[in-house]
């Protein structure tokens, strides 16, 4: 059962469509109306494939202008990785290193505090002590350094995720100018479809309803109608159910659909 | 606690999902960013999630604020008087010329 109901789930995935957010989706190109109309049935949802049938009839979203300019504004972010796991990393090593080199200066310092005390030979942990203060100096230096350098690449980090940010608010607005224009396109060709709804096998005009939101008929009656609808030049590819449909009418296949050629392909069912 | 802040709608995503999956180290949630707890195992989220989206995850670690601490007397005292203004569209800059108030580029330039 592939083909049935994948209709369904793909409206009910696209209601959720705000929710369901990768990466790449937001910059994603309109994809050809052939690409969501051209095998059926589809996993597109009934508002997608109404919105595509209205493109290849060639009407475009009043938002379409805007929807160009986000892509071009997008398209022109430029973003550098930000890594600063490297300069994490040295902050913690040096400064470790200086904790270590005060303990053993604090050490080697009662060491030979003790042994003057009792007028033993200190001379031996006093260079001890010179030595391990010039390598606490030394790490100190080195610390601050590092510390400095975290610094910069925080700054760095900071204007880099100013544009992450510019760049998800972009993908957002988006998302939703894209879902708008969807909307605004299968609405206009719903009475449309709700005509064609009468002509495909399978399909009720009743169950269609003032908006794809509402219709709650059978899917692949609603991708047959929408494939009806739509005026584009590719072959459309009928598969699982609606290939049955469609065979079993006594309509030919190009006077349901109206599409220059089409191919049954082979059942995944079977 | 950590201050988690995501970049990218998929690291907004595996955020939400953790938050939902470990209520209970979650101490603040807000659109794209969260506060965990100050424990390793929030610590652990925090990194996973990190590895996962490399530069679209930020993770900070905050402290507590203590003004007692942290400011002097007159900066806490101009901020109550501030608040309790007269005059509500007198910026701070003015409420503050001429008064013993501390300037407010004075405090711009000085480090917590």
């Amino acid at each position: 059962m592939t083909g049935t109901g994948s209709t369904t789930a793909g409206a009910g995935r696209e209601e959720d469509e705000g929710e369901r957010e990768d990466g790449t989706a937001a910059v994603e190109e309109r994809p050809e109306p052939s690409a969501v109309l051209g095998r059926l049935p589809t996993e597109a949802g009934l508002r997608r494939q109404l919105a595509a049938a209205a493109r290849s009839r060639g009407r475009t979203a009043s938002v379409a202008a805007e929807i160009d300019e986000i892509e071009a504004e997008l398209a022109a972010i430029e973003i550098d990785p930000v890594d600063l796991t490297a300069a994490r990393r040295r902050v913690a090593e040096t400064t470790g290193e200086t904790e270590r080199l005060k303990e053993r200066v604090a050490a080697l310092r009662g060491d030979a505090r003790a042994r003057r005390a009792v007028d033993a030979e200190a001379d031996e942990t006093l260079d001890d002590l010179e030595a391990a203060a010039a390598e606490l100096s030394a790490a100190q230096t080195e610390a601050i350094a590092a510390e400095q350098a975290l610094e910069r690449a925080r700054a760095e980090a900071a204007r880099n995720r100013d544009e992450r940010q510019r760049r998800l608010r972009l993908r957002d607005r988006h998302r939703n100018r894209r879902r708008a224009a969807s909307r605004e396109l299968a609405e206009a060709v719903y009475p449309a479809f709700r005509r064609a709804l009468a002509v495909v096998p399978g399909g009720d005009p009743s169950a269609a309803g003032a908006e794809p939101s509402e219709y709650d008929g059978d899917p692949v009656a609603a991708s047959l109608a929408a494939v009806r609808v739509a005026a584009f030049d590719g072959v459309v590819e009928l598969r699982g159910d609606a290939a049955r449909r469609v065979a079993a009418s006594e309509r030919g296949a190009r006077s349901l659909l109206r599409t220059a050629e089409v191919r049954v392909g082979a059942d995944p069912d079977n | 606690m950590l201050l988690v802040v995501t970049y990218s709608a998929a690291a907004r995503t595996g955020l939400r999902n953790l938050c939902r999956r470990h209520e209970s180290v979650v101490a603040r949630r807000f659109g794209r960013a969260a506060l965990f707890d100050e424990t390793v195992y929030a610590a652990f989220l925090a990194l996973r999630l990190r590895e996962s989206h490399g530069g679209d995850v930020q993770i900070e670690r905050t402290e507590p604020f203590n003004e007692f601490v942290a400011v002097d007397e007159p900066v806490r005292e101009a901020a109550a008087a501030y608040a309790d203004r007269s005059a509500k569209s007198t910026p701070y800059a003015a409420f503050a010329a001429g008064t013993e108030h501390p300037d407010p580029d004075t405090m711009r330039d000085r480090e917590l």
